[in-house]
């Protein structure tokens, strides 16, 4: 061997090495399939290519020294279009492939001896080439042959070496115009590397599909070619690549690019006639010892298990964000797998590591893919994302199945499934805690896809008077799905939410959208109990946008922090594996190390901190806590800046006389107008009048003041209640903001309680004001007549009907004012309460409400006695006017008609409220039971 | 402004009572003796206005007339730091100065010469206010200008303003003692004559009941004047806190009266006060509740007047009760002790109409302290009171039989010709006696009648 063949062949073996992956050696018979195999297979290595155009350049530099420069350009040519071409089998690529690597091959160990003329034809395909439309033609579409012809390709047919060399060299320059320069490396670099990187796997393995009528991979055709020819013979295979089995070197190249691919197992066997047949590839392998059949076994078992997330992550239609966010993680974890997977490829290729099948399955097994492949297995086992479930109800299940699991898997103790579902579960929860922050932070649920448990009910505005009973729900078929730890929060978590609603239908929710983030909050909290990776995240609009574009992007992948940026991820072409391939040729020791050490670092999970307390402690610190913030700062929105107390002590004071002063003088004006006009009823002008009067009195403002008064006439006579007050109504400017508390349909009832109030300190005052002026204003000798007189015993009775009447009217007042008071006091006690929020005080106020409703007989029990009172209320008012027009005038039958009509009107009271004197629990109107009694004191 | 009340203070003891009322009623409503409005109380929610309005600086005004005869105790009140509370205008001392020397018909007769004068004062007074609800009158029954002036008043008033309210703070004299005003007993009787007539409301405060009183309960060996008047202060102070505190109830003092007295007549209150403190003592009452308030109020040793319970073979009773009950109570609280008063049998009622113990609620002063939770007020119309005028008219009759100490009132114009005045009065005293005691009977609505048939016969 010359000093020249010695100096270029390390070189030349080195260029096959890098573009091929085979070592060659003198032994080394390239057989053309296994070449063509393993040039495919090169497209899951990542060429060298500065490297190998290094080594092309050595060489060229070698090849001019001994006047070889054509060979060395045609070289450099060759394996430039070599690394540019796709490989594809049955193509003029293959052929070319071949042609190139025997060209190389042939010069590696003949260099002086190579017959250009064997290659000449390259150099017209690669013309043809280059108008090619391969993207027409590999997806199946019309293609058409290239139209334009290209001169210089025309002349050819170069027989010797000396003129082959310079006719090329002649070629290159004749063609030196700046034009020819531009076609000549244009449509090689450009056209054909943009050609090139169309062919991702999918368009490869499409292409399988249509020469070989169904899925299979190369080295399987080629070990089935290869069984054919030899295994029947001979049990035991004699070829070894280094010492490796063939058979198992194929096996695990083939299980690899099974599990890449994640297709539906099939083994074919290729008869005599070249018909591939499906044949069963365990019995196909019948032959090899238990172990390996397990393993095989299990190879197929986890083939089929990414094929189950593999069939989900095609037919998810993203329907919700949940799910599109579980399918990205479920990608990004598989896509960690296929990258561990190509790793070993990668290795097996370059025969850096020998593996046996048990030696694979040992490091499947240490990888965890194994316990990935049983996780994936057992997650779809138990969701069926298919059915027609509501996407809450589908999300929920989710959500639950993974929580469980993730249980599980720390129960058990299993680090592999823990922390292959431990980003599952986060990246699932995170739209629901997306979601949340959203409706704490801004008031709204931002649910297009209705995978929310809780739903807004967009019917009951935020100023309905309903909003707080009606406006959201939960839509859950199962409530029991609703992890626990987030369970526990939910009625504070609904109740924060309707707070935020109303914060910012008031305007004063505080957007603290930078202060928290939940889902960092979230996944910083597990990160530093499982002492886990930090996450990032997409931000929510991100993800919103990507799916409502419904686009399916390739994984934008952030979410496992290897040090693998995707700089090129725009770039839907570029497929994965070629993507992870350029990026592992520097971290790829680095990346399985990572995974290890991530694999054993976890394994010990601290036991003390399991996961359900941390995300219940989670679910307290954070969410609740941020609910409680909201819920404390509508209690402090309402109590402070609306001052509902004193709304509500305004309305206590005008319509329930709590304030003696202003509403006593108002409501003394009316009675005293009312007793000056015998036969006229009240007016809308007096009562007007009255008020304004009563204001200027107390020196108030009109415009002011929170309370005006409307009369409402009434065309109807009632003769019933012809003498006593009606129709007189207040008006109170409550701001809107409380409609929430006090509803429109509660002011009625104040309304009420009001007109009740007023009837009853009428009867009061009526009753009152009769004092015995008469006796004593034409005092001695009046008296003494009146005493000598023959109606005295008139007189006295009716002194006694007046005090009995008063009895009566003030065990009324008593009870009516007593009760509202009472109710008053204690509603305000309660407010007193630190821990009060708005529930609470809605439903305080509802019993407030309550016990108004008794306490003005306004329950429908009691319309009876209200009745019998109104009767009351009319008999007093007679009594006054008769006594007012003069004793003398008074006959004895008036005052007993009265007095019959007052004890049937009393006895009638009695009777109803009998059953209440018994009863030992304290009511109201037990006291008003008492209080009616003439002789309460005596009759025990 | 709303429902004004105008008081009137007569005399030596109404005068001292008066002023004491006044203080009392400064301190409540957190105004300085000068009468402006102490910085702390500027925020209240207290109806100032019943008893006070404001002049042109804003200074508070008692509407107060002071009216004597002699100028003693006025002046001392003008040398006090309250002189300058008081509308000047409104202070009224009898030019000659001399008094009424302890005699009835003397302020009797005075009062007659200064109607003019005195009512002028009470007019403007009466105009000045939105609404008058009515007067309260603050004398005594045994002295000469207080009993006699204030009968005159109290009939000019009834004259003037029929249909406004009169209520009398009636200062009723010693009785179980010599008395140091030998002509008490004409004077309380000819007094007694016009408040039964001309008064709606007579609230009695036995100088008697006082006395023990402020022995027993506040342990003073001798008490003074300035202490027996506190009490009554106290008394004063207690049954218009609901006026001058508005609540939900009892706004006017028509209210807390009219269900009192059911007839024209039975209108002579009795009252009691607990727990009773006093600077120096330490209170004997620890723990307040609204039964405890209610319980003692019903003791006949805290009522402000010496009553019998039985007389003349007369179970004497509570022709009604009204408690006013002062602090912080809870509402559902009073219900449960009327409940245990009745179980109890603690307060025995009249037989003819309803029982009826009345309870307002009524809110401290914020700018007291006091040591108690809650205190009360009870004011009642008792039949027993009338043992308080027989005692009376006892005295009386022993004097009348004698004609003694007489020449005195003969001097004067109304007994120049005859005593048919003494005679008058003491008939009066004795009509309402037997209505007190007819009251206690079954048949008290009757009494009338058979009245007329024995006047007939």
């Amino acid at each position: 061997m010359s000093n020249f063949l010695k100096s270029i062949q390390p070189a030349l073996n080195e260029i096959v090495y890098d573009i091929t992956g085979v070592t060659l050696s003198d032994r080394f018979n390239p057989y053309k399939k296994l070449f063509e195999d393993t040039i495919i297979h090169r497209s899951n290595i990542n060429v060298e290519k500065s490297k190998v155009e290094k080594s092309i350049q050595g060489l060229k530099e070698k090849y001019i020294i001994h006047a070889q420069d054509k060979k060395a350009d045609l070289l450099q040519f060759l394996i430039k279009r070599f690394n540019n071409r796709p490989l594809l089998d049955h193509s003029p690529e293959s052929e070319f492939h071949q042609s190139c690597i025997q060209f190389i091959i042939s010069l590696a160990r003949k260099p002086l001896e190579v017959d250009l003329d064997d290659f000449s034809h390259l150099l017209y395909e690669q013309i043809e080439e280059a108008n090619f439309n391969w993207p027409a033609y590999l997806l199946g579409n019309d293609y058409r042959k290239p139209t334009g012809s290209i001169d210089w390709h025309g002349d050819e047919s170069i027989n010797d070496d000396e003129y082959d060399d310079e006719k090329i060299d002649s070629t290159f320059n004749q063609n030196d115009s700046i034009a020819e320069v531009n076609f000549d490396s244009k449509p090689i670099d450009d056209i054909e590397q943009q050609n090139y990187s169309l062919l991702n796997r999918d368009i490869i393995t499409s292409y399988w599909h249509r020469t070989l009528s169904d899925d299979v991979s190369p080295s399987l055709n080629d070990f089935a070619l290869f069984w054919d020819q030899n295994m029947m013979k001979t049990t035991h295979l004699a070829y070894r690549v280094n010492s490796q089995t063939l058979t198992e070197y194929i096996l695990i190249r083939e299980t690899l690019w099974l599990l890449m691919n994640s297709s539906q197992l099939h083994i074919y066997t290729i008869d005599g006639n070249n018909q591939a047949h499906i044949a069963d590839f365990v019995r196909l392998c019948d032959v090899t010892p238990v172990s390996i059949q397990e393993c095989l076994e299990k190879f197929t078992r986890l083939s089929n298990q990414f094929r189950l997330a593999n069939e989900f992550l095609k037919k998810i239609n993203h329907s919700c964000r949940t799910l599109s966010s579980f399918a990205q993680v479920l990608q990004d974890q598989i896509n960690l797998i296929y990258l561990q997977l190509a790793d070993i490829e990668k290795r097996c290729l370059k025969q850096e590591c020998t593996y046996t099948i048990l030696l694979f399955y040992q490091e499947l097994e240490s990888l965890g893919i194994i316990s990935k492949g049983e996780c994936i297995e057992r997650l779809f086992d138990q969701i069926s994302f298919y059915d027609n479930k509501l996407n809450c109800d589908l999300t929920l299940e989710l959500i639950h199945i993974l929580y469980k699991n993730l249980l599980m898997s720390e129960m058990i103790n299993n680090s592999i499934f823990f922390n292959f579902l431990l980003p599952l579960f986060i990246s699932s929860c995170r739209i629901y805690l997306e979601i949340i922050q959203n409706w704490l932070a801004n008031g709204i649920i931002n649910d297009p896809f209705d995978e929310f448990f809780i739903q807004r009910k967009t019917d009951v505005p935020v100023e309905s008077i309903d909003f707080w009973q009606l406006s959201y729900t939960e839509q859950v078929e199962n409530a029991s799905l609703i992890p626990k730890w987030l369970a526990s929060i939910v009625p504070s978590l609904v109740k924060a939410g309707k707070c935020a609603e109303i914060l910012k239908s008031n305007g004063v929710l505080t957007n603290q959208k930078e202060s928290q983030s939940f889902v960092e909050e979230f996944s910083k909290c597990l990160e530093e109990n499982l002492s886990l990776k930090k996450f990032t995240w997409n931000s929510l609009n991100s993800l919103h946008n990507f799916e409502t574009n419904n686009i399916i992007k390739p994984s934008l992948n952030p979410f496992i922090s290897l040090n693998l940026t995707f700089d090129d991820i725009e770039n839907e072409k570029n497929s994965f594996l070629v993507l992870a391939f350029n990026q592992m040729q520097i971290p790829k020791s680095s990346l399985l190390e990572i995974n290890r050490n991530q694999l054993t670092r976890s394994s010990d999970i601290n036991q003390s901190t399991n996961i359900e307390s941390i995300l219940e402690k989670f679910s307290e610190q954070i969410l609740l806590n941020k609910c409680n913030q909201l819920i404390n700062q509508l209690t402090d929105d309402i109590l402070n800046r609306l001052k509902y107390l004193t709304h509500i002590e305004y309305i206590r004071n005008f319509f329930l006389f709590e304030n003696g002063s202003f509403m006593h003088q108002f409501a003394l004006r009316l009675y005293s107008k009312l007793s000056h006009t015998i036969h006229e009823r009240l007016d809308a002008f007096t009562v007007l009048v009255s008020f304004d009067s009563t204001l200027t009195m107390f020196g108030l403002e009109k415009m002011q003041y929170p309370l005006s008064v409307i009369y409402q006439s009434t065309n109807e006579p009632s003769t019933t209640q012809k003498y006593i007050i009606q129709n007189v109504q207040l008006k109170y400017d409550l701001p809107k903001e409380l409609f929430i508390i006090i509803k429109p349909d509660h002011m009625d009832i104040y309304q009420k309680c009001f007109a009740f109030v007023l009837q009853v300190k009428q009867a009061k005052y009526v009753l009152d004001q009769l004092v015995f002026s008469e006796f004593r204003v034409k005092n001695r000798v009046r008296n003494r007549r009146l005493y000598r007189h023959q109606s005295y015993q008139l007189h006295h009775e009716m002194f006694l009907l007046r005090a009995r009447l008063l009895h009566a009217v003030n065990a009324v007042n008593n009870f009516v004012l007593t009760t509202f008071h009472t109710a008053g006091e204690q509603f305000l006690d309660k407010h007193s309460n630190k821990s009060i929020d708005i529930e609470s005080m809605i439903n305080f106020h509802e019993k407030f409400l309550t016990a108004l409703s008794i306490g003005s007989l306004l329950q429908p029990k009691q319309q009876a006695i209200r009745d019998q009172l109104m009767k009351l209320f009319e008999i007093v008012t007679i009594f006054a006017r008769r006594w007012q027009l003069g004793f003398d005038s008074i006959k004895i039958e008036h005052i007993n008609k009265l007095q019959s009509e007052f004890n049937q009107t009393k006895q009638f009271i009695s009777i109803v409220l009998k059953p209440f004197l018994p009863r030992m629990i304290d009511s109201p109107l037990r006291a008003l039971a008492c209080a009616l009694q003439d002789d309460f004191y005596s009759n025990v | 402004m709303p429902s004004e009340i105008i008081t009137l203070q007569l005399g030596q003891c109404g005068n001292q009572i008066g002023m004491e009322f006044w203080k009392q009623l400064c301190a409540e409503h957190g105004i300085s003796p000068e009468g402006k409005l102490e910085p702390f109380a500027r925020e209240g929610s207290d109806r100032k206005d019943v008893f006070f309005y404001q002049a042109d600086d804003q200074h508070y005004i008692p509407r107060a007339v002071l009216l004597d005869l002699e100028p003693r105790v006025i002046d001392g009140i003008m040398k006090s730091p309250y002189k300058h509370l008081y509308n000047p205008e409104n202070v009224y001392i009898s030019k000659d100065g001399g008094g009424a020397g302890n005699n009835w018909a003397q302020g009797y007769h005075q009062g007659d010469k200064l109607t003019e004068e005195i009512f002028d004062i009470i007019d403007r007074e009466a105009d000045n206010g939105d609404s008058l609800e009515g007067f309260v009158l603050c004398h005594s029954i045994a002295g000469g200008t207080g009993s006699g002036m204030g009968s005159n008043i109290l009939e000019k008033l009834n004259d003037r303003f029929p249909k406004k309210l009169i209520q009398t703070y009636s200062v009723f004299p010693m009785t179980n003692e010599v008395a140091d005003v030998v002509v008490q007993p004409y004077n309380s009787v000819l007094t007694l004559k016009r408040l039964t007539e001309n008064a709606d409301c007579t609230v009695v405060l036995d100088n008697t009941a006082l006395n023990r009183i402020a022995t027993e309960r506040l342990k003073k060996a001798t008490p003074t004047l300035a202490e027996l008047n506190q009490l009554v202060s106290t008394i004063m102070s207690g049954s218009t806190s609901t006026l001058r505190y508005p609540g939900y109830m009892n706004n006017d003092l028509i209210s807390l009266i009219s269900s009192l007295i059911p007839t024209p007549r039975l209108h002579f209150l009795i009252s009691a006060y607990t727990p009773l403190t006093s600077d120096n003592t330490e209170s004997e009452v620890r723990k307040t509740t609204v039964l405890d308030v209610m319980r003692r109020l019903l003791q006949p040793k805290n009522a402000m007047v010496t009553t019998a319970s039985r007389d003349k073979n007369l179970t004497h009773c509570y022709v009604s009760i009204l408690n006013i009950i002062q602090g912080e109570v809870d509402p559902s609280e009073v219900h449960k002790s009327l409940m245990r008063i009745r179980e109890r049998k603690l307060a025995e009622f009249i037989p003819w109409g309803p029982a009826s113990i009345q309870v307002a609620l009524s809110k401290k002063s914020p700018y007291i302290t006091t040591q108690h939770r809650v205190s009360g007020l009870m004011l009642a119309n008792h039949t027993g009171i009338s043992s308080l005028f027989d005692r009376m008219c006892d005295h009386y009759d022993k004097l009348i039989k004698r004609e003694a100490f007489i020449e005195n009132f003969r001097r004067l114009p109304m007994f120049k010709d005859n005593l048919d005045e003494f005679n008058d009065s003491r008939e009066v005293v004795q009509q309402l006696m037997d209505e007190y005691r007819a009251a206690t009977r079954k048949d008290y609505i009757n009494f009338g009648n058979k009245q007329a048939g024995a006047q007939g016969e």
